[in-house]
């Protein structure tokens, strides 16, 4: 839907939280909401989304859920907690901007498994956690045209 | 009139709306129908090519699943809502 780039900026602090939290749950991963502001670029038509707060969520996948797969390599996120947050973002009159997860021991490149789930105008930050030390972190948005995900750029800010 | 809440990633078809009112009761695929028809470009978001719901969606007409009701055959009454929520999933 939107065209122009877009980039989403994080605080050092929420960093911090985010990678704990992959370490908490390592080896499984870890998968939680981010909220947050976008303001449009009306000029350029480029999108910077601010998250403001990060919603841990717990990792819901089950082996038997689809490919026999455990919490390892897999997270689900149940429909009354994607509920809880869209319900949060609007009480606090911030926008869903997408979600997180942690790839264990795995680079923060996005899977198969990633695109079947993935969701237009959503941001999905993957951090890598590499025998439990955060390693390389990206942010990725669905390119619906393409039908794979394309990088957006990731700012973290003091 | 039975309102649609619009999940965050799909209010961009909407007109950016986080909820739509649908004037038609009767089972949820009416229901959905009728939106489709006022944002015609939500269709490819909720159906696959073969005309069925896609598989990650979940569809809730009064807080419950459609799945544990009667599918697409539900009823929606004046005063009920119809949630759509996304499957959020992925890993390696
Ligand atoms: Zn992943």
């Amino acid at each position: 839907m939107h065209s122009g780039l877009t980039m989403i900026t994080i605080s050092q602090t929420l960093l911090s939280e985010l990678q704990a939290h992959g370490v908490r749950e390592f080896p499984h991963e870890c998968c939680g909401a981010m909220l947050g502001e976008q303001t449009l670029n009306s000029e350029t038509g480029d999108l910077t989304k601010q998250i403001i707060e990060l919603i841990p969520i717990d990792n819901h996948w089950t082996v038997s859920d689809d490919d026999g797969f455990d919490k390892r390599r897999r997270f689900a996120i149940r429909p009354e907690d994607y509920q809880a947050v869209e319900k949060a973002a609007k009480a606090k009159n911030l926008t869903l901007l997408g979600f997180y997860h942690s790839h264990p021991d795995h680079p923060a490149i996005p899977s198969a498994t990633d695109l079947k789930f993935a969701w237009p105008n959503f941001s999905y930050i993957i951090q890598s956690i590499i025998t439990k030390v955060p390693a390389e972190i990206h942010s990725y948005v669905l390119d619906l045209d393409a039908g794979q995900f394309k990088p957006e750029g990731l700012e973290i800010y003091a | 009139m039975p309102k649609v809440l619009i999940p965050t990633p799909l209010r961009p078809y909407v007109d950016n709306q986080d909820e739509v009112s649908i004037d038609k009761e009767g089972p949820i695929s009416d229901v959905l129908a009728s939106l489709i028809s006022q944002y015609p470009s939500l269709q490819n978001h909720l159906y696959d090519g073969e005309g069925s719901l896609r598989g990650f969606i979940n569809v809730y007409v009064n807080d419950e699943d459609i799945r544990y009701q009667d599918g697409e055959k539900t009823i929606v009454n004046a005063n009920q809502d119809v949630s759509i929520v996304p499957s959020i999933a992925g890993g390696i």
